[in-house]
């Protein structure tokens, strides 16, 4: 599957907090269009702004100015799924930043499925599926 | 022989975290030890009945197509390492704590016939009761 072609939903906002929020919300209403119940719905968008607030924080720090994040989500079959791209450095360990990493596990609980990986850009790419339970 | 695991002396993220974590880190740290030990038994103490061994590196070599379950799962990911690897090794470099489980930041590097990888890759513990419920690996590309 080529996620691009057959996302439903894409949109690309710079890896800043402003950017978090906004698609925060928008995939939320992305998930309730498709009847996700309100728990859903708060745990795609839970999920969703920690992959988002992970790029912000940590994929760039690096670079001089901030990247790229992609949001892309779509519906197959009985499941959202949910990718967050981002073009930065990658998710590696940081010793000056504790906090790397502590949201992952927070979304493993809240996802059905998760996968990190490489993104086509370099960065790192955050696979999430969630069961939909419509309300 | 495979070699699976070495650990890099590394502090838990304490980030915060509840109290508890130091101990969860302890159970993650003395799983990557029981590997490098090539110790099943020593593995097994630290990992619930119901746990799932999402290693894909390492299965779908193997010709498998599902993660390993339980405590035989467990004993089928130590003999196809050793079966499908002519060396292996895991290197958790950082090990961070958070209130929902461990992420080990690593890479490992294998060897098999001319086949050589070193990737860099993401573990994501979850556990219960003081044992391993879930582990998955995350291929996070080429080690540089």
């Amino acid at each position: 599957m080529n996620p691009a072609a057959v996302a439903e939903f894409a949109e690309a906002a710079p890896a800043v907090p402003e950017s978090v929020g906004r698609l925060r919300n928008a995939v939320g209403e992305f998930a309730r269009s498709h009847g996700a119940a309100d728990d859903l719905v708060m745990a795609v968008q839970l999920a969703t702004s920690e992959a988002m607030s992970n790029a912000v924080v940590h994929a760039f720090v690096d670079r001089p100015e901030p990247g790229t994040i992609n949001l892309l989500a779509g519906r197959d079959g009985h499941e959202i799924w949910v990718l967050v791209r981002d073009d930065g450095s990658g998710m590696r360990p940081r010793p000056d930043s504790p906090g790397l990493g502590v949201g992952l596990p927070l979304m493993t609980r809240t996802a059905d499925s998760l996968k990190l990986g490489e993104s086509p850009d370099g960065g790192t790419e955050v696979a999430m599926r969630f069961t939909l339970i419509t309300g | 022989m495979a070699s699976f695991a070495r650990v890099t002396p590394a502090e838990p993220g304490l980030y915060g975290t509840p109290g508890e974590v130091d101990a969860e880190v302890a159970v993650v740290r003395a799983i990557y030890e029981a590997f490098s030990r090539r110790d099943v038994e020593g593995m097994l103490q630290h990992v619930a009945d119901d746990c799932v061994v999402d290693l894909p590196g390492t299965y779908e070599r193997a010709g498998r197509t599902e993660p390993y379950r339980g405590p035989g799962g467990v004993r089928d990911y130590f003999a196809d390492a050793a079966r499908v690897w002519d060396d292996l090794s895991l290197e958790a470099e950082d090990i961070r704590a958070a209130s929902d489980g461990v992420v080990v930041f690593g890479h490992i590097e294998g060897r098999r016939q001319d086949e050589v990888i070193r990737r860099r890759v993401i573990w994501l513990w979850q556990l219960r009761a003081g044992k391993a419920v879930r582990v998955t690996a995350n291929d996070m590309g080429e080690l540089a």
